[in-house]
């Protein structure tokens, strides 16, 4: 018996010891007993022809999560007066941004670039039109304490969420147990985010060959996808941005330093991200700092400023007739057909709050 | 009797379980009879390394020019030894001279030999060029549609400025870029090519690291590599520069000719153990 007992022992202390992936050969805890049970797998269905939608292994999206993340995203509850949510600035029926030139914080301070609209999230790199963060989860985490927005310290936020009548059991859902992190929330946002798929415009149905283009359309999407035109260069379909930085000769001196006060290379002077052109025909403004209306943002390719700072791309045009008036109609007349009205009216990407 | 079974089973065991739970079940040292190697891209103008964004270089026909921009894809990358084998170093890779995750290649496990020379296809075969066929190349190398319906990626962007104007140094932007091309009622032109380099015969121990460096001279694009030859392929940027390229078969059949003549190729040995 004793023998047998020695045995057992022996094999557990092997058994633990190989297993072990730590040097120090401590044995880590086995993981937390999940209290609410494990969420909901969520597969982000995407139609076969577009590309794969990329999803970060610490962040699966789930039922609950992306339930959660909706909550968090209409709710003023995340701002400093509870008068401001995400939802405030990017505004569904607007592609998700906003229609004023630069959003107005609680404080009613202004930042000086756009709300940018989000569409089709999940395939961004770096977010921001300076691309200064690498995630959505990591981009949730600036507004809410910025004091030009929403202006609420992040150990506020979470003190509020816990005293909620809901969130607690929202965050045990979507996440196991109940405790609330910055972390959480901004991971249940990126969740609801990554929903925020649109491949059902006019474009779309096109590409699956159950629709066709006017003769306008026709001509614009042929401009668009050829090297007079040649918007396709930054605005590669089927997502309509490359998620790349280009000077695009916005200014003679340059304004805002945009990419360069991320990366300090003189060379991103002037660069800011490429947006997607998707449902930009719902949209009023243009450019980082909303200077144009969607024709003016065409016509700017006639008539940027010119100089060594400036992306060859657009430089190139210097050389070349300027598109007619004709051929920027057609432009954005192809744009028109990149509205996607099922995203910009999709229940399951509408507040969930009553009215 | 019965108890030591339960003891030698047990520990037998355990030994298979220990062996299960290894993270790195790698070779002893000193046994490994391959070795590992960093690819990596190096990029000249007339012999002179590459800085990126400044007016220092001059094409053969004399135009001042600078690089700000350089990305290109290839494929089918090789090691070739004396006995007439290869290995494949990887399939298809992407290059952007701005982005630093995709300038080294990492190979492991390589067989032991005597190395001369390196080879891959510059682009991608049209065979192996279709639109979405290869998901790691980003979005900005897609080539347009209206050049050839879905035929897949660019080969290469290059792009920068270049002096117009010696006189008013007035300067414009230029687009190098190449691909395939398919026009209404044409053949799909493959204007990708395949690159041999050969160099000096290079030899890394068993369980050793080599450095694959792979060199680009970019002002071969440019340049006519045959002079005697009737047919000028000479690239002017003050014709071609800030043209509409892409859809130019004269352009890129310039190109095509002149690239070959743009590498070179040394490996060199970093380690690793001779028995």
């Amino acid at each position: 018996m004793k023998l047998r007992l020695l045995t057992l022992g022996i094999c557990a202390t092997l058994l633990i010891a190989a297993c072990s992936n730590d040097d120090d050969g401590t044995v880590k805890p086995p993981p937390p007993v999940a209290e609410c049970g494990a969420p909901t797998p969520l597969k982000l269905e995407v139609p076969p022809g577009y590309p794969q939608m990329p999803v970060p292994a610490g962040n699966p999206t789930t039922v609950q999560g992306v339930e959660l993340g909706r909550l968090l995203f209409y709710d003023p509850i995340l701002s400093g007066d509870s008068t401001q949510a995400c939802a405030s600035c990017h505004i569904q029926n607007l592609a998700f941004s906003d229609s004023r030139r630069f959003s107005e914080g609680i404080t009613g301070a202004k930042g000086n670039r756009h709300a940018p609209a989000i569409v089709n999230p999940a395939y961004t790199g770096d977010t921001f039109w300076d691309g200064r963060v690498h995630s959505l989860e990591e981009q949730a985490t600036k507004p809410v304490p910025n004091q030009d927005e929403m202006n609420l310290p992040w150990p506020v936020a979470i003190e509020r969420l816990e005293n909620s009548p809901t969130y607690p059991d929202k965050f045990c859902a979507a996440f196991g147990d109940s405790k609330i992190t910055m972390d959480r929330v901004t991971k249940a946002i990126a969740q609801f985010e990554r929903t925020f798929i649109s491949f059902n415009s006019k474009y779309d149905r096109v590409r699956r060959g159950v629709d066709s283009y006017t003769a306008m359309e026709a001509g614009g999407a042929r401009l668009f996808n050829n090297e007079r035109g040649d918007c396709f260069h930054c605005h590669q379909a089927p997502l309509f941005t490359t998620s790349t930085f280009h000077n695009t000769g916005l200014d003679s001196v340059v304004v805002d330093r945009g990419r360069y006060d991320v990366t300090g290379n003189p060379a991103d002077l002037g660069k800011f991200k490429a947006p997607s052109l998707r449902n930009c025909a719902d949209r009023f403004v243009f450019e980082h700092d909303s200077r144009f209306s969607l024709r003016e943002a065409v016509e700017h390719y006639n008539n940027f400023h010119d100089g060594l700072d400036v992306d060859p791309l657009i430089r190139v045009r210097r050389s070349r007739a300027p598109m007619t008036e004709a051929e920027i109609d057609s432009i954005v007349e192809f744009l028109g057909a990149l509205s996607d009205p099922d995203f910009i009216t999709n229940p399951n990407l509408a507040t969930p709050y009553a009215p | 009797m019965s108890s030591i079974r339960v003891l030698l089973t047990a520990l037998c065991l355990c030994v298979l379980v220990a062996l299960g739970c290894s993270d790195d079940p790698a070779t002893p040292p000193g046994e490994d009879t391959t070795w590992t190697a960093d690819v990596l891209f190096g990029f000249t103008v007339n012999g002179t390394p590459l800085a990126l964004n400044l007016m220092d270089y001059s094409t053969p026909a004399g135009t001042k020019y600078s690089v700000k921009t350089l990305r290109f894809v290839i494929s089918d990358l090789r090691l070739h030894s004396d006995d007439g084998k290869s290995v494949l170093l990887k399939s298809v890779h992407y290059y952007d001279v701005s982005d630093l995750a995709t300038q080294t290649i990492h190979v492991t496990k390589l067989p032991h030999a005597n190395y001369v020379s390196v080879s891959f296809r510059w682009g991608l075969s049209t065979a192996n060029n279709a639109r979405d066929s290869h998901p790691e190349i980003p979005l900005i190398m897609v080539w347009p549609t209206e050049l050839g319906a879905d035929l897949g990626y660019h080969y290469m962007q290059l792009e920068g400025n270049y002096e117009k104007d010696p006189v008013t140094h007035e300067t414009g932007g230029y687009t190098t870029h190449t691909g395939p091309l398919h026009l209404n009622g044409d053949p799909v032109y493959d204007f990708s090519f395949p690159v041999s380099a050969s160099f000096t015969p290079a030899h890394v121990h068993e369980g050793g690291h080599g450095e694959l460096d792979i060199n680009i001279d970019l002002n071969g694009w440019y340049t006519d590599h045959s002079p005697g030859d009737p047919v000028d392929t000479q690239y002017d940027f003050k014709t071609l520069g800030d043209q509409m390229i892409m859809g130019n078969i004269d352009a890129q059949t310039k190109l095509q000719t002149n690239g070959p003549g743009c590498f070179s190729a040394t490996l060199t040995a970093l380690g690793g153990h001779d028995h």
